[in-house]
């Protein structure tokens, strides 16, 4: 008696339910038959590729900040010229990345055969969030034949307006290196000594008081955007 | 409040359900053999997953959402998925038994525990000596018990039309309920399959450690959309019968919840961030929340539920013992203690209330709680109608295989002994550092 109920003939004599039954395996079999249809072809190439990082091309697009400023430095004497930097001068989803000093000045006593006088300078590493200890950076300098002192400070990171590649899920992965707003902002303090100079002790023609040194500031900032590559 | 303390609130409460039960099916004589039967691999199902739930919570902890592989989660990642080899099985096993028996002789039942140690052994013999691989078939048992379990429900919900009042529709609802215990965290994700969404297809298994578009991807998959289908056919005859005969059922009604809640899930899915997370996770605050109150809540409050119903209202307890009536009770009270912990955890990520205002609430809120509960369990307890009952004048009655008191003893014995033995395959795993290297397999 047992052998004959089996579970299929209980379940398949029933002529009521059998066309259900039919109806529900068939629906099994179409709907795998679709899964499999979505896996293998139609979203194959998503599926395998679900891991893998998206490539960014980050670019920057640079813009120069220039400020001058020219003051007359007494004999023996040291003055400070102040850069400020604040949101004001920097344009919004920009940020800081390099700043380049130029210090000139020129025999201006016009005496008869006074020379050069000697000028030394010293950006002071304080002020602003920069990379101070950075190799490149040139903080000061000295000069007593009237030729430009040049002064180098890297403020943002890995910053040298050259595009570079990174891996990121999303584009605000990719630039969130990039979007750090506290560099660069603040005050900068540049400190310029004179010393005036005679080529032969005793000759009034040779004498000067102090001279005027000029300073220009070169801001680079940058704006960076983020293309995917490889993306059609 | 996040996935993982409700993941380990699941723990708590799956131990409570499968030691309880365990100690009540043991003392309930008045059994039929399947019934019996149930009642063990019930319990068995809830134990298995009182380790792999804590496992979970813990692994999803240091791992950051499983995106970072900080030891020692090999440990308990394994162990997790040791317990699950025996948790997947068990349901298998549960389908060929109940609520209907498809082991209808001796011989048939042998076969049918033969191919459940052999899905178990090999299984873990094979995610031991070469970690994740294809061969595993994981998900196999959702297919298997979706077929079963669909087929029994529409069978019955169509014979009851006809033969009312027989006990067939109750029958189609513990068919449709232990489905749902089974397969019903997937429920939620069912437009995915049909929209061809990522967060369905993209869906990451086992903390990618399967490479993307691998066979054990596609079978798991497969074994998603087949019960899903499952739930949209039971769907299907509820709304129909509702067509027709102007009724649904509960059981109809908690599908149809399950369903519209994944329509919602759909919208919030395609919302949210990318979808390639591990299984238990999700990625940005909306997904995860949602992921809360749907997968984690089924996990934690649906299951539980699900499993006390069959056990109180179909007769597996013998609640005329009154030992066994009063620890059945304290079984309810604890599951629902726990459980309303739970939903206030839960009500806690959405609405800013303080700890100790939460805490409150649940003092008043348990008060409450188990005032009702205490009058549902009587309800419950004193209608119970068990299947052998229902079945008793129908061709579907479970036949007579003499099974005898050491079977079972022996059959927990060795269930107890392997979930042992796991914590050791765990350690041994996470030393070959297989699921790491892996077996070339992938």
């Amino acid at each position: 008696m047992q052998e004959e109920t089996s579970y299929l003939s209980l379940v398949f004599s029933d002529e009521d339910s059998r066309p259900y039954i039919f109806a529900v395996l068939a629906v099994f079999l179409l709907t795998s038959a679709y899964q499999t249809s979505v896996f293998y072809y139609f979203k194959s190439e998503e599926i395998i590729g679900k891991y893998d990082v998206p490539t960014w091309d980050v670019s920057f697009e640079s813009a120069d900040l220039s400020e001058e400023e020219t003051q007359i430095v007494a004999d023996g004497t040291t003055a400070s010229y102040f850069l400020d930097i604040d949101d004001s001068n920097v344009m919004e989803n920009s940020y800081v990345g390099l700043l380049n000093v130029v210090v000139s000045y020129e025999e201006t006593s016009g005496n008869f055969a006074d020379p050069c006088d000697f000028v030394s300078v010293n950006l002071r590493p304080e002020g602003i969030l920069a990379q101070w200890d950075n190799q490149s950076n040139v903080l000061s300098g000295s000069s007593d034949q009237c030729t430009d002192i040049l002064l180098f400070v890297q403020i943002y990171p890995s910053f040298d307006g050259s595009n570079v590649t990174v891996e990121s899920e999303t584009i605000d992965e990719a630039l969130s290196h990039w979007s750090n707003e506290t560099y660069g902002r603040g005050e900068l303090n540049l400190e310029v000594e004179v010393n005036t100079q005679q080529r032969v002790e005793g000759l009034p023609t040779q004498q000067d008081t102090d001279e005027a040194v000029t300073v220009s500031w070169r801001l680079t900032t940058f704006m960076p955007t983020a293309t995917q590559l490889g993306e059609e | 409040m996040s996935e993982e303390n409700l993941l380990s609130i699941a723990g708590l409460l799956s131990f409570f359900l499968g030691t309880i039960s365990l100690y009540i099916v043991n003392r309930s004589t008045h059994l039929k053999w399947n019934e019996k039967a149930a009642g063990y691999i019930l319990a068995w199902i809830f134990l298995a997953k009182s380790i792999s739930y804590p496992c979970d919570a813990y692994v999803l902890e240091i791992t950051e959402g499983g995106t970072k592989m900080t030891p020692p989660w090999e440990y308990f990642y394994s162990l997790s998925m040791l317990t699950n080899m025996l948790f997947m099985p068990l349901c298998f096993l549960l389908s060929l038994v109940f609520p209907v028996s498809l082991l209808r002789t001796r011989r048939q039942l042998k076969i049918g525990i033969l191919v459940f140690v052999l899905l178990v052994l090999h299984r873990v013999m094979v995610f031991v000596s070469v970690g994740v691989s294809p061969l595993e078939l994981v998900g196999l048992e959702y297919i298997l018990t979706t077929v079963v379990w669909t087929t029994n429900y529409v069978h019955f919900k169509i014979k009851n039309r006809r033969e009312p009042n027989k006990g067939h529709g109750r029958i189609a609802n513990i068919s449709a309920l232990l489905l749902m215990l089974h397969t019903g965290f997937n429920w939620f994700i069912w437009v995915g399959v049909f929209t061809r969404s990522d967060y369905f297809y993209f869906e990451d298994l086992r903390m990618s450690l399967d490479a993307s578009g691998s066979f054990s991807e596609y079978f798991w998959l497969l074994s998603l959309t087949i019960s899903i289908c499952g739930a949209l056919c039971i769907l299907a005859t509820s709304l129909w019968i509702f067509y027709v005969d102007g009724e649904m059922d509960g059981v109809g009604i908690a599908v149809l919840t399950y369903m519209l809640l994944g329509v919602v899930t759909h919208f919030v899915y395609l919302s949210g961030a990318g979808t390639s997370a591990w299984f238990f996770t999700a990625e940005d605050s909306l997904t995860s929340t949602w992921n809360i109150f749907t997968r984690q809540a089924h996990y934690t409050i649906g299951r539980p539920v699900i499993a006390m119903i069959i056990l109180l209202q179909y007769g597996i307890y013998d609640l005329s013992d009154s030992r066994n009536y009063s620890v059945a009770k304290l079984q309810s009270i604890l599951i629902i203690a726990v459980a309303t912990a739970a939903i206030l955890e839960m009500v806690q990520l959405v609405l800013p209330i303080s700890e100790v205002l939460s805490a409150g609430f649940l003092g008043i809120i348990l008060a409450l709680g188990i005032g009702w509960e205490e009058k549902t369990f009587h309800g419950v307890a004193t209608n119970p109608r068990s299947v052998t009952e229902m079945l008793s004048e129908s061709e579907w009655a479970c036949p007579e295989i003499g099974i005898s008191k050491n079977a079972y003893k022996n059959f927990n014995l060795t269930l107890a002994i392997f979930l042992l033995v796991t914590v050791f395959l765990a350690y041994v795993v996470d030393v070959s550092n297989v699921l790491i290297d892996g077996g070339g397999l992938g």
